[in-house]
């Protein structure tokens, strides 16, 4: 019985403890999140290959992914092409070469690119 | 292009353990967990847990914060019911109490966790420069002093491996002709080059991947010149460079350097 009261005990302070105390644990995994949404018009060139996707991009979009990863360093990253969800990385580097490398993309994606 | 912040949903990646004695690992991403570590019902009076993993390069810090909690507070404070509470970090060559007390020693507030009263969080920050590449282990435990009836508990939280390098060394050799450097390697590499001849030599360096430049420049005698190549992505990534000259005398030293070498977690890492 008193065994049985412990117990109760124990997993009432573990729910109490995940509604105050863990609910402030914050990873960077939680913060704010950063969405680039690109359309075709700001992709210039794509390679395709073995389930991996290269995408080459405008002058103009390599600017401004430059820009964007300087300012996101150390943090997420989601990238959407043309509305489609193609991949989402932390941002380690700042990104001068305007090149993206999307490994396993979504079928719609390799769908539309390949219609580009 | 357009850039959209937005609020990300708090993922549920909490793992809670109630945990009288026992060992879990690590996953490879560096991650936030919770935990709870009561020493109640245990036969030996105590509670422990611990977790073992492998220090990554480019993460030499950890950290980590926890709360003491019991219900000796108020009725048994500055008696000999003193339930103690410890937490240690080891590697080989390596031993750093993060935290240690008892009941007595402690400062108290009531608590909305479950116990009587609670510590004032402590917050923990080690360097585990020296621990890089060996297996590590966080310990936790809380003891029962003076009776069994009684319960404390340590509650864990943000416990995290933390990057604090940019860029990590990875392979380095030497060329006296055109070669390959290839690997795999991070969104970032950087290849230095050093010229250790006596006379001048071009040297270019040609990504190998779709899209990807050619750098090219001369070094003088005993020079260096860092080239640098990028690609946005998860990491890691396989990364190949041709490395030539247009010049008959060519004897050059390299170093790697990354944003992702082997042993660190892949980004990302959830």
């Amino acid at each position: 019985m008193r065994g049985v009261a412990l117990l109760f005990f124990a997993l009432a302070s573990v729910l109490a403890f995940q509604g105050t105390f863990a609910s402030e644990a914050i990873h960077d995994r939680n913060e704010d999140g950063m969405e680039l949404r690109m359309m075709r018009n700001d992709i210039h060139d794509v390679y395709i290959e073995k389930g991996t996707v290269w995408l080459k991009l405008t002058p103009s979009a390599a600017s401004e992914f430059e820009q964007l990863t300087h300012q996101r360093l150390g943090k997420s990253l989601d990238v959407y092409v043309d509305g489609i969800h193609a991949t989402t990385f932390d941002v380690q580097a700042v990104i001068t070469s305007g090149t993206l490398e999307i490994r396993s993309p979504p079928e719609a994606l390799l769908e539309k690119l390949q219609n580009r | 292009m357009a850039v959209v912040l937005r609020k990300k949903s708090i993922l549920n990646f909490y793992l809670f353990f109630i945990i009288m004695a026992g060992v879990t690992h690590a996953s490879e991403c560096p991650a936030t967990d919770a935990a709870l570590i009561s020493n109640a019902g245990n036969e030996r009076f105590f509670g422990s847990l611990s977790q073992s993993f492998i220090i990554p390069p480019g993460y030499e810090t950890i950290s980590g914060r926890l709360k003491f909690l019991s219900n000796e507070w108020p009725r048994w404070y500055g008696s000999e019911f003193n339930d103690t509470y410890l937490a240690r970090f080891s590697a080989p060559g390596k031993v750093s109490i993060l935290a240690s007390g008892n009941v007595n020693s402690s400062e108290w507030v009531e608590s909305s966790l479950g116990y009587n009263g609670e510590t004032p969080e402590i917050n923990y920050n080690l360097d585990v420069s020296g621990a890089v590449g060996k297996v590590a282990t966080l310990y936790y435990e809380v003891r029962d002093v003076g009776d069994s009836s009684i319960a404390s508990a340590l509650a864990i939280d943000g416990v995290k491996v933390i990057r604090t390098h940019q860029y990590v060394s990875g392979e380095g050799g030497a060329f006296s002709r055109p070669g390959i450097i290839s690997g795999l390697y991070g969104q970032a590499v950087k290849i230095t080059f050093k010229n250790v001849n006596v006379v001048g030599t071009t040297i270019s360096v040609k990504d190998n991947s779709p899209f990807g430049e050619t750098k090219q420049l001369i070094l003088a005698p005993q020079q260096e010149a860092t080239f640098l190549f990028t690609r946005g992505g998860s990491e890691p990534m396989n990364w190949s460079f041709n490395v030539s000259t247009l010049s008959d005398a060519f004897l050059v030293d390299y170093k790697v350097e990354s944003t992702w070498v082997d042993g660190m977690p892949n980004n990302p890492c959830y």
